[in-house]
């Protein structure tokens, strides 16, 4: 065996056999991955206060899938908020006559947005999360991967006590990118 | 009239044949070989396995016996085909041996640098007639979304003993 392979070409084509007792030919075989980042398994966050019974700041959260088939796995994260004023996330009424509520938001590289060193994101800037935190095995964090990140959201209870009574929302856009 | 003893003379000629065991077995050869490169694969985007096949000509003369084939992976892992990147990262792949053209006849999953068992040439020829066979290789979703990004080559030669 070690005989063909040192006398066959070494040439990047497919090369033919020749007539003989045994024969060898051989091909190039090229496999091309794209690189590739994805942010899923995301759900939308519901936050009920009422004034005067809810107390202290309301927090929500999302649980995050990131993956990557980086060679380091690393991604910065930025958070962008449709109703952000400058560098301020906010949520709004919406309408003729909107009002806004700031709120924050931390990025967490587990699920649970517990525990750790949450990074803190700013509306429109992108943050390095250093460390390989990215799931590099499944896209969606399925068979058997689970999450891997998480957003927490809190509003605090000077700005909730303040707000005139409503519905507010805000679409939060998270972009990764790997580094 | 004269008789005349008769002697008759034998000469007895002794002739060696070196016949070389290969030519007794029939001459082969593997062509119409082509390189395989698969379409660019995005996880998240790309769905399913990545299988390519080719047709391919195992021809044989002077005999009609049986051969085995062997396929061996440059970058193989023990008997496990594998293609490799520049990084020196690797991705697995199978190797399934057909016994006609287009993926027909009867599949033989292979093993890197590991004979096959005999198989049987139904003609003579060396591929005038066209292509004979076929084989086809299999990279894995799950392996493909658990790469690292990458152009990954590997080198897979074909052999084909007449026994």
């Amino acid at each position: 065996m070690l005989m063909f392979l040192l006398l066959s070409p070494l040439g990047f084509a497919a090369t033919q056999g020749t007539l003989g007792g045994t024969s060898t030919g051989s091909v190039l075989i090229t496999l091309n991955i794209n690189p590739a980042i994805q942010i899923s398994n995301l759900t939308d966050i519901v936050i009920n206060y009422v004034v005067g019974v809810s107390s202290g700041n309301a927090t929500g959260f999302s649980p995050a899938c990131v993956y990557s088939n980086s060679t380091t796995k690393n991604y910065s994260i930025k958070a962008t908020s449709t109703n952000a004023s400058g560098g301020n996330m906010r949520v709004s009424t919406g309408g003729g006559s909107p009002s806004y509520i700031n709120y924050t938001a931390q990025w967490f590289t587990n699920p649970n947005a517990t525990g750790g060193t949450p990074v803190s994101l700013t509306n429109g800037t992108a943050v390095n999360i250093s460390g390989a935190t990215a799931n590099n095995t499944s896209p969606n964090c399925s068979n058997g991967a689970s999450n891997n990140a998480s957003v927490l959201i809190t509003f605090l209870s000077a700005d909730l006590s303040s707000a005139t009574q409503g519905s507010y929302t805000d679409t939060l856009t998270l972009l990764v990118t790997p580094i | 009239m004269n008789c005349a003893l008769r002697f008759h003379h034998y000469i007895i000629l002794f002739l060696i044949l070196n016949i070389s065991n290969s030519f007794a077995l029939g001459l082969m050869q593997v062509s119409s070989l082509e390189d395989m490169t698969s379409s660019p694969y995005t996880p998240g985007v790309s769905t399913g396995n990545i299988s390519l096949a080719q047709n391919m000509c195992v021809g044989i003369i002077n005999a009609l016996g049986p051969f085995r084939i062997t396929f061996t992976s440059t970058n193989a892992s023990g008997s496990v085909f594998r293609v490799r990147s520049v990084a020196g990262n690797y991705v697995p792949y199978s190797v399934s041996y057909y016994t006609a053209t287009n993926s027909g006849g009867t599949a033989y999953q292979m093993s890197s640098g590991v004979e096959s068992s005999n198989f049987t040439l139904l003609s003579l020829g060396i591929c005038l007639l066209g292509d004979t066979h076929s084989f086809r290789i299999t990279f894995l979703a799950a392996d493909l979304a658990a790469a690292t990004a990458g152009a990954y080559t590997d080198t897979l030669y074909i052999k084909v003993t007449a026994v």
